[in-house]
């Protein structure tokens, strides 16, 4: 910064922005404008490839995918209306990033900066950086531990299309006897495997020489035993 | 000759210092007039450079009326032309009310 001549150019007209007077303030629970998320709701990262796993984060900064866990703080993120960055609900001095400030091609998790390369929009289902790079799985990969890469945009790719699932809106958690629709089974309620077959017979874990097979099931008469 | 109760009161906190064109101890940003919309801030050493918003109080100022001077709201230092005035650069420096 130096003190010119006026020459009246773009680059020596500033305006004085009142931090009371602003009129860009984002409240708990509101759509924080541009940035399509809303201040301070944690949420997670979906990915709409088949299987929905989310984004999970590690202490050392590595962001993956992994089997979404409900209560696991590390899946969980939330949008920070003060420095605009996403945060880890576990880590809540990181936010995510292009690594090696912005010149990388992962997303990792570093200490809150808020430099472009932390900025993220959500819109269309992409999640956008201010150099409108987007979130990318590499070669559709859905697996756990997979790293998120950072790529040119395609829009209406699957691998570049993410849910965002906040916490407040999700659906309350089944207890022990009620009905998962999704899987068709009471939460933790025993039961048998019955064959419609003429015997009738019911699936179980054969024991051989005294040691239960891990491998292997069969059919058998019911006979009381918890195999 | 101005006798001292029969000047115009200083303007306190939150009024406007029309001289100055800014209002007392009152934080404020400085946004760039440039398509980046970005902001002033006081980065390492005292320099001051144009960054992204942040919400960090590096990027927040307030008019002194005492001093007459801008501070900064991270470390309450004034702006100053470097070298008492010599040198063309902007920092960040103690505060001594001085013309620079």
């Amino acid at each position: 910064m130096s003190a010119d001549k006026n020459s009246n150019g773009a680059h020596q007209n500033w305006k004085v922005v009142y931090v009371e007077e602003e009129t860009y303030v984002v409240r708990r629970g509101e759509i924080g404008g541009k940035y399509g998320l809303r201040a301070g709701q944690p949420f997670f990262l979906m990915s709409k490839l088949s299987t929905g796993r989310v984004i999970d984060s590690l202490s050392g900064g590595t962001v993956t995918l992994e089997n979404w866990s409900r209560g696991k703080a590390s899946q969980q993120f939330f949008f920070d209306a003060k420095t605009r960055t996403i945060k880890s609900m576990q880590w809540k001095n990181k936010s995510l990033q292009i690594s090696d400030n912005g010149k990388g091609h992962n997303l990792t998790l570093a200490k809150t900066t808020a430099r472009w390369w932390q900025m993220w929009y959500f819109k269309n289902n992409q999640v956008v950086s201010e150099r409108q790079l987007v979130w990318n799985i590499k070669d559709e990969k859905d697996d756990r531990g997979v790293k998120i890469d950072i790529a040119k945009s395609s829009p209406g790719a699957a691998s570049q299309s993410w849910t965002i699932m906040y916490l407040d809106s999700l659906p309350t958690e089944l207890r022990q006897g009620e009905l998962n629709k999704d899987f068709g089974l009471l939460i933790g309620r025993p039961f048998h495997i019955k064959s419609k077959t003429q015997g009738g017979r019911y699936i179980d874990i054969p024991a051989y020489g005294g040691r239960q097979d891990q491998g292997s099931l069969v059919i058998k008469i019911p006979n009381g035993q918890i195999t | 000759m101005l006798y001292v109760d029969q000047d115009k009161p200083d303007p306190i906190k939150g009024e406007m210092n029309e001289f100055f064109g800014l209002k007392v101890d009152y934080a404020f940003y400085i946004v760039t007039k440039m398509d980046s919309g970005r902001m002033l801030d006081l980065i390492d050493d005292g320099k001051m450079a144009i960054k992204t918003r942040n919400g960090f109080k590096t990027q927040q100022w307030y008019f002194d009326q005492t001093s007459r001077t801008i501070r900064s709201a991270s470390n309450d230092e004034s702006w100053d032309i470097m070298k008492q005035g010599d040198e063309p650069g902007m920092q960040v420096h103690k505060t001594n009310s001085e013309w620079w």
